[in-house]
């Protein structure tokens, strides 16, 4: 309930939010936090009968372990400006609210990028597209941008996309202050730093609470070089009298749980007033001896230590737009709502049109062709009701189509629309997206782009469609394996003649053909040759832009195709 | 002041040996079953109101005293709705004497040992599995069995089937001399047919070993092998070649030897023979079945078995599905003379599986017949479909096809192999 490393400022701001946290919770539910707390906090008061002093020791030469020196590194700066290009977020509904949860699909790593030191993140939602066309900027700015949780995000209606502005605030300059033995007491903006003990791996120094936090604290050993930190503890309250503090605070407790099993309060309320009239009056909330006192430990022997203070930051902003991860396609489509008895399906308003009885834990496909543990669903607006259906899967494709199998593994695909009516004249042994283009495979090994209405277009000579599309062309190759590229009609833009190349990207690519590499545009001409056979993989510079390398990284072109002097 | 002394004595005397009975009063190798498992939980919790242990959930660990297993003292029971994990003490050999009480209980079995280094003994049966994990906190080796070291056994119990389908090496019967035929191919560059007791087992195939007894019926049986030039060739290839043994894998005798003929021209070679295939148990099979070459409502009789076996999987009726498939699967295993309890289990869970997973089955339309053995023996093959039934359940498919006659005096077609 009450946190050990508390800020150096004053106590009331704090002792209020404290109280002010228990307004939601019943008296039953205070009752028992406080019987475990009173628990966990005698077995945290032995603990402190065994404090740090316990710890110090003198560390062996060879058992030292090293860090590097602080320094402002702002590289990583552009790279976390950039990391938002592809966010897309899944939307679920439960209890008339909407759930959203955030996923980044661009460079494998599904997590914000970890930031140094002295560097904070502000990620804003600004502007809310539903699907119905409302557009909402008002009291959003609290809807959390998870990447790992589901979280709140308002009454369920479905959305777009969300535009999201992401701010970083870093340090751009900074102060140091060094303490040692030599020097112990050294002034600092009107504050003191005080060395108050050095020993073996521990270090012990008060702050003026009227500095600011330092950004980072690092120890240095006898040769000047950089420990590694085990530990630290920071308090308001000088190390020796801790125990002393939380003996009185457990006192406290003991007899805030003696009255609360007594029931001697009415209500919250008045359980609140109690707390507010007496727990200001205990020492532990009222620091005032106006120091900060800092215990740290080092892997090494410490003989001096840094303080590192901001003296200037910067900030840097930039937008992205979030997109839902299943483009919603129809205007009048339904969206699956689980409440406790029933299934509801929503309108884009986020008004009830359909309900059926029983939970049934549906996820949608697409449309209205839905999934639990056990079946298929076609849910028939027309009907009001789900319709199941015994195939053995379903398929949604981006471009509307749904691909049945309609009996076992080795079936072919039959294609429906999305009123599950059989649309197309043909079957297909395999389908395979690239982006929202839809290509069907038959038993014959002939390749078909499929538009939305299942008409097929032979892309003659194909033999194998490569993952991607960008600037409306996909890598494909021939039955000798010579490359070329279509476009999203199905059209060969460029004849089969690669012997090696990679996907355009920013309206070029390096292609190998005739021994060397050459710079492509989307309609085949070549725009350089660089005379290099081997290629590097891709990178990518700290703009997200690609870098073509060439021979072990001998030479380099930029995203454009110039070459990058070294 | 005597008779005060007496009482102590006796109050003392009394409280030791109540002390000893307490010491082995739950015995773990009572149980033989999850509800006698219960049991057990509820009687610890009437007769230990204070430590609370509650028989309804589904997960608790229990350290009370008085556990044991035939009188070997278990200091903790951690019991779930799917196994008991009883762990002895570190005193008294426990380890070394819950073996020995396990070996004469269970048997000998060979023991393994794990990757922890533990060393593992398993013994399961029909009814429960029992695994002893002993660790040795000493030494790797049993010869250096001491006091401290304690043992895991972890006891699961079987689902109980009362299906006669689930039970048939109850039925199995032994004998002194169990033949079983096999015939062994070696072969280069060429496909055959194989055809035994005028039933054709295997067309156009390139596998080496075929288990004959599912087609005996009687002491002497004929084969009949027909290699043919690969799909697609003109001609033999050049080291095209043939032969093939039939071996009593139960004695390793050889019993009959096509020597081995170099493979030319264009035209199947046809290879016949006949062989001693003497059993001490012949089935029924289709023995006494009807010519169906001539019969009109054949396809329609066909559709109908299907049909009942598709709906008797999705209806999960157990007595059809037992009565559909008794015959076939009781000939064939005790044509392999297998009294093993996990062959007809396996099977049996099988059956379930297609019962749990599938909502929907489909019947071939279009096929061809090929009869056998003079008529009396069918087998089809779907063009329609990739089998002759198949059952769709939710990313879940599964077929099935098989030898089917007609029995004499019935007029409906039955499963035989």
């Amino acid at each position: 309930m009450v946190s050990c490393n508390h800020s150096q400022s004053k106590n009331s701001p704090e002792l209020n939010e404290f109280i002010s946290e228990l307004d939601n919770k019943s008296l039953a539910e205070i009752k028992e936090e406080v019987n475990n707390n009173v628990n966990q906090f005698e077995s945290f008061t032995k603990f402190f009968e065994n404090s740090f002093s316990n710890e110090i020791k003198t560390i062996k030469k060879k058992d030292e372990k090293y860090e590097d020196e602080f320094k402002i590194d702002t590289t990583g700066i552009s790279k976390a400006l950039n990391q938002f290009n592809d966010v897309t977020f899944v939307q679920t509904f439960e209890e008339y609210e909407s759930q959203l949860e955030f996923s980044k699909n661009n460079d494998g790593s599904s997590s914000p990028m970890k930031l140094d030191e002295g560097v904070s993140q502000k990620i804003t939602p600004k502007t809310i597209f539903y699907h119905n066309g409302k557009i909402r900027t008002d009291s959003i700015a609290n809807y959390e941008v998870d990447f790992h949780f589901n979280e709140a995000w308002g009454k369920a209606k479905p959305i777009d996309s969300i535009n999201i502005t992401y701010k970083i605030n870093y340090v751009k300059d900074y102060d140091f202050v060094e303490v040692s033995l030599d020097k112990p007491k050294v002034s600092y903006k009107g504050g003191e730093i005080n060395l108050v003990k050095a020993e073996g791996n521990y270090i012990y120094f008060t702050l003026s609470d009227t500095i600011a936090s330092p950004i980072k604290i690092q120890g240095y050993n006898a040769e000047g070089k950089v420990l590694d930190e085990s530990g630290y503890s920071n308090n308001g309250i000088a190390p020796g009298k801790m125990k002393g503090a939380f003996t009185e605070i457990l006192g406290y407790f003991k007899k805030l749980q003696k009255k609360l099993n007594d029931d001697d309060f009415e209500n919250t309320a008045e359980f609140q007033e109690y707390l507010k009239n007496n727990l200001s009056n205990l020492d532990f909330f009222n620091d005032n001896d106006g120091i900060f006192h800092k215990q740290h430990y080092f892997y090494g022997n410490v003989k001096s230590i840094k303080l590192y203070f901001e003296n200037d930051s910067e900030s840097r902003e930039t937008s992205f737009t979030a997109r839902n991860y299943k483009p919603i396609k129809e205007t009048d489509d339904l969206f699956v709502m689980e409440t406790e008895d029933a299934t509801v399906f929503l309108n884009n308003n986020g008004e009830p049109q359909i309900t059926i009885a029983g939970s049934y834990g549906l996820e949608n496909i697409r449309g209205n062709f839905y999934e639990d543990n056990n079946y298929f669903y076609y849910l028939n607006i027309n009907k009001k009701q789900l319709d199941t259906l015994f195939v053995y899967d379903i398929e949604a494709y981006n471009n509307g189509l749904i691909g049945i199998l309609p009996e076992q593994e080795n079936d072919h695909y039959s294609l429906f629309n999305s009123n599950n009516k059989p649309i197309g004249s043909k079957s297909y042994w395999f389908t395979k997206e690239v982006g929202d283009i839809l290509f069907g495979i038959t038993a014959d090994h002939k390749f078909y782009i499929l538009d939305e209405n299942a008409n097929a277009t032979l892309i003659p000579g194909v033999a194998k469609v490569y993952d991607k599309l960008s600037n409306d062309r996909i890598m494909v190759s021939d039955i000798n394996s010579k490359i070329g590229f279509v476009n999203s009609k199905g059209k060969i833009v460029i004849p089969f003649k690669y012997k090696n190349a990679k996907g355009f990207e920013d309206g070029i690519t390096a292609v190998k053909f005739n021994g060397t590499y050459k710079f492509i545009d989307v309609n085949g001409k070549v725009l350089l040759d660089t005379k290099e056979d081997d290629i590097d993989f891709l990178k990518k510079d700290n703009q997200g832009k690609r870098i073509y390398s060439f021979d072990y990284g001998k030479v380099s072109y930029n995203y454009k195709g110039e070459l990058i002097e070294k | 002041m005597k008779n005060v002394l007496i009482l102590l004595f006796l109050t003392i005397s009394i409280s030791i040996t109540s002390c000893n009975k307490d010491a082995l009063k739950y015995d773990f190798s009572k149980i033989k079953s999850p509800s006698e498992t219960k049991d057990l939980i509820a009687k610890m919790q009437l007769e230990n109101i204070d430590k609370k242990i509650d028989s309804t959930s589904n997960f608790q660990e229990i350290t009370l005293k008085g556990m044991h297993y035939a009188g070997v003292p278990i200091r903790e029971a951690l019991i779930t709705d799917n196994y008991t994990l009883l762990t002895t003490d570190s005193l008294n050999f426990s380890a070394k004497k819950l073996l020995e009480i396990l070996e004469v209980e269970k048997g000998l079995t060979n023991p393994t040992e794990s990757y922890s280094g533990n060393i593992n003994f398993v013994w399961n049966d029909e009814t429960e599995n029992k695994k002893l994990d002993i660790n040795l906190v000493n030494g790797k080796h049993l010869a250096s069995f001491r006091d401290k070291d304690y043992a895991e056994l972890t006891i699961t119990y079987n689902p109980v089937y009362n299906i006669p389908l689930a039970k048939i090496h109850h039925k199995i019967k032994t004998f002194e001399n169990q033949p079983k035929y096999i015939l062994n191919i070696k072969a280069h560059d060429c496909v055959y047919n194989v055809i035994i007791n005028d039933i054709i087992i295997t067309e156009s195939s390139r596998e080496s070993k075929f288990n004959l007894n599912n087609y005996i019926t009687g002491p002497v049986s004929s084969l009949k092998i027909i290699p043919k030039k690969n799909k697609g060739s003109k001609n033999f290839n050049e080291n095209a070649f043939f032969s093939a043994t039939i071996t009593n894998k139960d004695n390793k005798e050889t019993i009959k030897k096509i020597e081995q003929i170099t493979l030319k021209g264009n035209n199947p070679i046809v290879l016949e023979t006949e062989f001693n295939s003497t059993l001490p148990y012949y089935p029924k099979a289709w023995t006494d079945g009807v010519d169906l070459r001539n019969d009109k409502d054949l396809k329609a009789k066909i559709i109908a078995l299907y049909d009942k076996i598709g709906k008797a999987f999705l209806a999960k009726d157990k007595q059809a599905i037992n009565e559909t498939f008794y015959q076939k699967d009781f000939e064939m295993q005790q044509l392999e003379f297998d009294t093993n309890f996990e062959t007809a289990r396996d099977e049996w869970e099988a059956y379930l599986a297609v019962q749990l997973n599938s909502y929907k089955y489909t019947v071939a339309n279009d096929y061809d017949i090929v009869f056998n053995a003079d008529g009396k023996l069918i087998y089809t093959h779907a063009k329609d479909k990739s089998d002759m039934i198949i059952f769709t359940g939710k990313s879940y498919d599964k077929t099935l096809n098989y030898y089917l006659y007609q029995p004499k005096g019935s007029n409906e077609l039955k499963i035989i192999r």
